[in-house]
């Protein structure tokens, strides 16, 4: 097994990014990471056009959307599912989360504890707490790592994989547009070839790390590094 | 040719919904053209700060201060409502844009980012309003869809 960085939490021009997925592509190269996933708001229109450029830059592209609900918001990774981000509720997330899974896909819970409404409609997570069995991952830190609400995301990350639940560490930059916040990224424990699907694979298995200026945050699964 | 045009008021008994009209396209066209604007954006009441610090408190550790920094940097807010097309009850796309005008065209090999290309033809369309976020008592949005 190899661990390999990624930025899973990005956006372009698809929805209300500044990048285009060229601009993405190159820009995640420049810092030295090894693959992304494209993660617009409630579209995959630009998936296409950044794979093609990740082949391209020689950079691993995952095709992905992020859910944005008027409840919360969770990154859905692999492209494999074709679910109306419409239809995502309260009553019907943990259904659709396994139709999503079911077809190959995996979910994180992007950051539970961003200021929410009227804010950021649906940053702040309010979906049922049964969601937490229905996911493979959970934004423990995102954006600037140094935000307080990075506090309560981490202490929640820790609670809840205490009580049982299974969850993968993952950081997500939310990456719109160029900045200089201080964040960190995930990194995958891949087994074999570096591809889309042993990249989800990691993420299913809870291999994956939380690092930032080199220096381990959280290790998964659950494990507070030193 | 228009062949959907609709003015709608909405208010915030509509936040968190979703708002969506079915209309019919008589025949093919090369590309469809989607005008969609509302107004206003920004929201000017006097209690804005207080609701941004009021979201701030939620999401903030319960031993760390909103600062007025925090709250001013969430200022103005806005009144948020995104468009999704669907074609014979299939979603097209959506524009998760946070301009209040937009112009968007689709055709059978291009589309505006956030839209797959489709063929633009005869059949049973719909636009969804979704009201993301909604502050002010009535924001007015428009919606015109033209095909060529």
């Amino acid at each position: 097994m190899k661990y390999y960085r990624f930025e899973l939490h990005t956006h372009t021009y698809h929805s209300d990014g500044a990048f285009s997925p060229e601009e993405l592509v190159l820009n995640t190269k420049a810092a030295g990471l090894d693959g992304i996933a494209l993660t617009d708001h409630n579209t995959s229109s630009g998936v296409p056009e950044a794979v093609r450029f990740g082949k391209k830059h020689g950079l691993l592209v995952i095709p992905g959307i992020e859910w944005t609900t008027f409840y919360g918001h969770i990154t859905v990774l692999g492209g494999h599912s074709d679910i109306d981000w419409r239809a995502v509720r309260p009553d019907t997330v943990c259904e659709l989360l396994a139709a999503a899974r079911g077809a190959g896909d995996v979910a994180v819970l992007a950051h539970p504890y961003r200021v929410g409404y009227p804010v950021c409609t649906g940053g702040m997570n309010e979906f049922p707490r049964e969601i937490f069995g229905s996911l493979d991952g959970y934004e423990a830190l995102s954006e600037d790592v140094g935000t307080p609400t990075n506090k309560r995301q981490l202490e929640e990350y820790f609670r809840l994989s205490a009580e049982g639940y299974r969850l993968a560490p993952v950081y997500g930059r939310d990456w719109h547009r160029p900045s200089n916040i201080r964040f960190a990224v995930t990194e995958l424990g891949i087994e074999g070839d570096l591809n889309v699907e042993n990249a989800l694979e990691a993420i299913r298995q809870g291999r994956t790390k939380i690092t930032s200026d080199g220096r381990e945050i959280v290790v998964g699964p659950a494990r507070r590094a030193k | 040719m228009v062949i959907f045009s609709k003015r709608v008021a909405i208010d915030p008994s509509a936040l968190h919904t979703h708002i969506r009209y079915e209309f019919d396209s008589p025949a093919d066209g090369e590309k469809m053209v989607v005008r969609y604007s509302y107004s206003p954006k920004k929201y000017t009441g006097g209690d804005a700060a207080a609701l941004a610090r009021s979201a701030f408190e939620k999401a903030y550790p319960e031993d760390v201060p909103v600062r007025d920094a925090d709250v001013c940097s969430a200022l103005p807010l806005n009144n948020h409502i995104t468009l999704s097309l669907e074609k014979e009850g299939k979603l097209i796309g959506t524009a998760h844009r946070h301009s209040p005008e937009n112009v968007f065209e689709i055709s059978s090999d291009s589309a505006s980012p956030g839209f797959f290309p489709t063929a633009v033809e005869k059949g049973r369309y719909a636009v969804s309003l979704a009201v993301h976020a909604i502050l002010s008592d009535a924001v007015t949005a428009n919606v015109e869809v033209e095909i060529i």
